[in-house]
């Protein structure tokens, strides 16, 4: 496929940076920024859907917690090794996003995310109640570690390095799948419903796909939660946790690229860290934030920076003439 | 003291020495301290500053000889499993290997694997889900769920109730694990269980079950949780016309229940739990009483139900660094082991002690039976006799 | 059990007449604006702390319900200035996240306000009325009737006066309407002004039974959003019809099925629905834009 090679290159250098500072963070750092690494993965894979497809799901954060509990049942129970559970919890995620998305796309707009939001609850209330399976409100104890990968670092960085290169993956993988056929479709889906249906363009396929890769990938991130916690409970999955946190991580870094929501999550996560001591404000200025976001800059961080390259670019254009 | 005692303590005074003589002694404590849960948890975290600035005022810690004044660093929970890990790292990143907390039963068991695998010692003052401690790092000085559930199945045997109905928050972890064991004993008792049904917190209509439950005229309503729902579903199940024993298994502050019900349809409701704060200051615990003027003093409000067990829990850190002459978290936590409590005279809540005289049993829990205790006008009276009426 | 089925009938409908209260603000301004309100719940909730506030100030109730609606009011108009108001040319999908944004807002200035401790205001309306059949305490029946009072005073509203014409001109179709000489801002103001009456007078009469706090305003809006859904979003019958359904099948479920499913029943029951009749009871079908 042409044209990803530029975006090969430059995430192959930030995730070389990124590798390269793991052995400089103590543990408290890396147990956030593996945190912040999740929330990335979470964030560009609903992207995908959000931003390329414009469709609003708080159905999210419920498939995050597919992906993890299915992960800590098939690690902790059925006793399959880790490197097996992640695909099969990511492929498990996406076949339950795909039924989703069956039901949730017969609907759009605001029936679309109260319908996903309904999901996202049901969700939720499947995890406490089906206590057999996830341990209920009392939460999944005892989740096997990762295991040890013998050529470097301690535990905590060998998390933070796979959860590294789980973000690279998904950015890739995103980046391919928005250039694809699908992806372009998608895009037409977002623009105009109507017109992109005229155009003969197979919208159904199209944001299908788009829910079930965003699915696949939440699963992945889910997997990777429950083996780097040891532990998971149905609080952090629902509607109002994870699920509209991807919503802010993504409208945040800017909707419709696929790094600004690597840039939302990064900051998102480590501002309430650094903000700890005046946490009573925190999330007043969350708040304040994301609406300052969608009113002043809808386009995100990634929208800032954008503009700001171009006009550098121009100036610096402007100038070259008369040098 | 032994040899290998004598030559730590030497070397922690060494490298206290080295770092200056005002090194202090690092305590963290973990509750949540923002948010909707910070009605409980701040009061526990005020407790434990207060029982560490007292320690500080007369005189700091003697450790082997030498003094040091203790030094509280807060980590705030805010009541979530990942909030909670956050903040254990970051005081664990921060040098600090005592641990206080944490408050919710959400967040204890997503603590317990890195506190298992770290040089940390913990003690629980919140939490009363089962498991939690070992007795080698990890204790605990509240009660466990099934201690909170012993007193309500002795009331039910002593009052030889032949029908039980149960309401449950299930948003409560330890209620809910504990509820098939309270129902298997309730039915080997005799004490036949006709309903089970479950409410969650933030509740306010219940009138679905209780019309059930009314329906079904048990002996005894059991209602588990917190207790604004507890007074509200005490309030709609009495409209409902139900006339039978209500029984309530919850921390429940006088002052919140009468936000949400009258006294007189209050009247006569069991409360099954271990003695709180408020219960202590009730029975004129001259500790209690002392704790909660200097409280009031300090920050301007009456102590909350849970802030005798963090200011236990201080005290009980602090007496185990004295008795190990160490702040080494092995040495601490051997000697928290071996603790009694008459070794730490500064405890408000009366333990029950192990055979040994040891306040710890062998997994690091104590002991702290429920007791049972009645409604009468404005508060809770200790009920002596559990079979009468 | 089947005995005490009319009871909980009874206590099907007054929970969903409170649904249904808190629902009809928010499917007015949808319905008249196309804005997702979805920090209607914190107008709910802010008509609960500003009805307590006066209570404590020592107002009488009623008097108390009044001003904290009135105040609310203003409220309203002004959360759709700062909200959706710079966001008059963006998709749905920003006036939700905006709106989102609001909820937590104002949640969090509750919070520095008032602190998270619930807050409870004395029942003004004591005292239970008991049929052979069921039985009902005064303070449900309270809101069942001012439910009533509600939808009637709301449809005399847009059908009997100019400022009704107004709106519902808006609703049909806007452009039109502005080509008709209608003043936006006016119908606009005055559609957030009495959706926000409604949810400040749900919480304010919800506020004198049950504790006030913060965040009090989430579960009602989740559970308005489902009777949204249900009755069609936009329709002032759809929202009271949709509130009953939703109050009598939870209870139904609690009563007959199991408390521990109750949640999820409503949003199974949701699913349903928008499976059978994506554009609820009374909705219309969807106008593919």
């Amino acid at each position: 496929m042409h044209g990803l090679t530029r975006p090969l290159l430059v995430s192959l250098v930030v995730l070389a940076a990124a590798l390269a500072a793991v052995p400089l963070l103590n543990e408290y750092v890396l147990y956030v920024a593996m945190l912040a690494a999740l929330f990335a993965i979470l964030a560009v894979s609903f992207d995908v859907l959000l931003g390329f497809t414009g469709y609003l799901s708080l159905a999210h954060g419920a498939l995050f917690g597919v992906g993890a509990y299915c992960c800590a049942y098939l690690t902790a129970r059925a006793e399959v090794s880790f490197w097996l559970a992640l695909p099969a919890s990511a492929l498990l995620t996406a076949v339950i996003g795909a039924l989703v998305a069956v039901l949730a796309f017969r609907t759009r707009d605001l029936y679309f995310a109260v319908l996903t939001l309904g999901i996202g609850l049901v969700g939720h209330q499947l995890f406490l109640v089906a206590s057999g399976i996830t341990g209920g409100i009392g939460g999944f104890v005892g989740i096997p570690s990762m295991p040890e990968i013998a050529l470097f670092g301690s535990p905590s960085q060998q998390k933070l390095v796979v959860a590294l290169i789980g973000v690279w993956i998904t950015y890739l993988a995103a980046t391919a799948f928005v250039r694809s056929p699908l992806g372009v479709a998608c895009q037409a889906v977002r623009e105009d419903h109507v017109l992109a249906q005229a155009l003969g363009i197979r919208i159904a396929v199209a944001r299908l796909s788009a829910f079930v890769f965003g699915a696949f990938f939440a699963g992945a991130a889910g997997a990777l939660f429950a083996t780097f916690s040891n532990f998971v409970a149905p609080e952090s999955f629902a509607v109002l946790a994870a699920g509209f946190q991807v919503v802010v991580l993504v409208v945040v870094g800017g909707m419709g690229t696929l790094w600004g929501p690597i840039l939302g999550a990064v900051l998102l996560t480590a501002l309430p860290e650094s903000l700890r001591v005046a946490s009573t404000y925190s999330l007043l200025a969350y708040g304040a934030l994301l609406l300052a976001f969608i009113i002043f800059a809808p386009r995100g961080i990634a929208g800032f920076l954008i503009d700001g390259a171009r006009r550098l670019r121009s100036a610096r254009a402007g100038r070259e003439p008369s040098a | 003291m032994t040899r290998k005692h004598l030559l730590a303590a030497a070397v922690a005074a060494a490298i206290a020495g080295q770092a200056g003589a005002a090194e202090t002694v690092r305590i963290g404590e973990l509750h949540p301290i923002t948010g909707p849960a910070s009605y409980y948890g701040l009061p526990e975290s005020q407790a434990i500053r207060l029982a560490a600035e007292q320690i500080n005022a007369a005189g700091g810690l003697d450790i082997g000889g030498e003094t040091r004044m203790i030094e509280i660093v807060s980590g705030d929970t805010q009541a979530s499993p990942t909030g909670g890990v956050a903040a254990l790292r970051k005081l664990m990143a921060d040098g600090v290997q005592i641990i206080i907390g944490p408050l919710s039963s959400g967040v204890a068991p997503a603590l317990t694997p890195i506190i298992a695998s770290a040089d940390v010692v913990q003690i629980v003052d919140g939490s009363i889900a089962e498991g939690l401690t070992d007795g080698r790092r990890m204790f605990r000085n509240q009660a466990t769920v099934g201690d909170y559930n012993l007193a309500l199945e002795r009331l039910a045997k002593a009052r030889g109730y032949d029908s039980v109905a149960i309401m449950t928050d299930r948003f409560h972890a330890g209620f809910m694990e504990s509820q098939d064991d309270l129902t298997a004993v309730f039915s080997e008792q005799g004490n036949a269980v006709v309903a089970e049904e479950y409410y969650k917190l933030g509740d306010t209509d219940f009138s679905g079950q209780l019309t059930t439950i009314a329906g079904a005229d048990p002996d005894a309503l059991i209602v588990r949780g917190y207790p604004s729902e507890g007074a509200l579903i005490t309030r709609q199940v009495r409209d409902l016309g139900y006339e039978g024993q209500i029984v309530w298994e919850m921390v429940s502050p006088p002052s919140t229940v009468m936000k949400n019900i009258d006294a007189a349809t209050m009247e006569g409701v069991l409360n099954a739990i271990p003695p709180t704060t408020e219960d202590y200051l009730n029975l004129g615990n001259p500790r209690a009483i002392a704790m909660a003027e200097a409280y009031e003093a300090t920050y301007g409000s009456v102590p909350g139900e849970l802030a005798a067990l963090s200011f236990d829990a201080l005290h009980i850190v602090a007496a185990a660094i004295e008795k190990a002459g160490s702040i080494e978290p092995a040495d601490i936590a051997g000697a928290m082991a071996t603790l009694t409590a008459a070794e730490v005279p500064a405890l408000i809540n009366t333990y029950g002690a192990q055979e040994d005289g040891r306040l710890f049993d062998e997994t690091g829990q104590v002991s702290l039976p429920g007791a049972v205790s009645v409604w009468q006008g404005e508060g809770w009276v200790p009920l002596t006799d559990l079979a009468a009426d | 059990m089947l005995e005490l089925l009319p009871q909980q009938l009874a206590n099907g409908l007054a929970l969903g007449s409170t649904y249904a209260l808190v629902a009809m603000g928010l499917t007015l301004i949808f319905g008249v604006l196309l804005i997702p309100n979805f920090a209607h719940g914190e107008l709910y909730m802010l008509g609960g702390f500003l009805t307590y506030a006066g209570v404590t100030a020592g107002l009488d109730f009623w008097l108390a319900a009044v001003l904290a609606t009135v105040l609310v009011m203003g409220l309203g108009v002004l959360v759709d200035r700062i909200t959706f108001k710079p966001l008059e040319q963006a998709s749905g999908l920003s006036l939700m996240i905006s709106a989102l944004a609001m909820s937590i807002v104002l949640q969090q200035i509750a919070t520095i306000t008032w602190g998270t401790e619930p807050r409870t205001i004395p029942n003004p309306v004591p005292g239970i009325l008991r049929t052979p059949f069921a039985s009902l305490t005064y303070h449900k029946l309270l809101i069942i009737a001012v439910m009533v009072l509600g939808a009637v005073g709301l449809w005399a509203i847009l059908n009997r006066t100019r400022l009704g014409l107004s709106i519902r001109a808006v609703s049909q179709n806007r452009d039109a309407a502005l080509l008709m000489g209608i003043e936006m801002w006016k119908v606009r103001a005055a559609t957030f002004a009495i959706g926000a009456a409604f949810g400040a007078l749900a919480g304010a009469l919800l506020g004198a039974a049950f504790p006030i706090y913060p965040t009090m305003g989430v579960i009602p809006v989740l559970k308005a959003l489902v009777v949204l859904v249900l009755g069609g979003i936009g329709s002032i019958p759809g929202a009271i019809l949709g509130g009953l359904l939703l109050g009598v099948a939870e209870v139904l479920i609690a009563g007959y099925i199991s408390s521990e499913l109750q949640d999820i029943g409503a949003f199974v029951i949701l699913v349903a629905m928008l499976l059978v009749r994506p554009q609820g009871l009374f909705g219309r079908a969807q106008i593919e834009r």
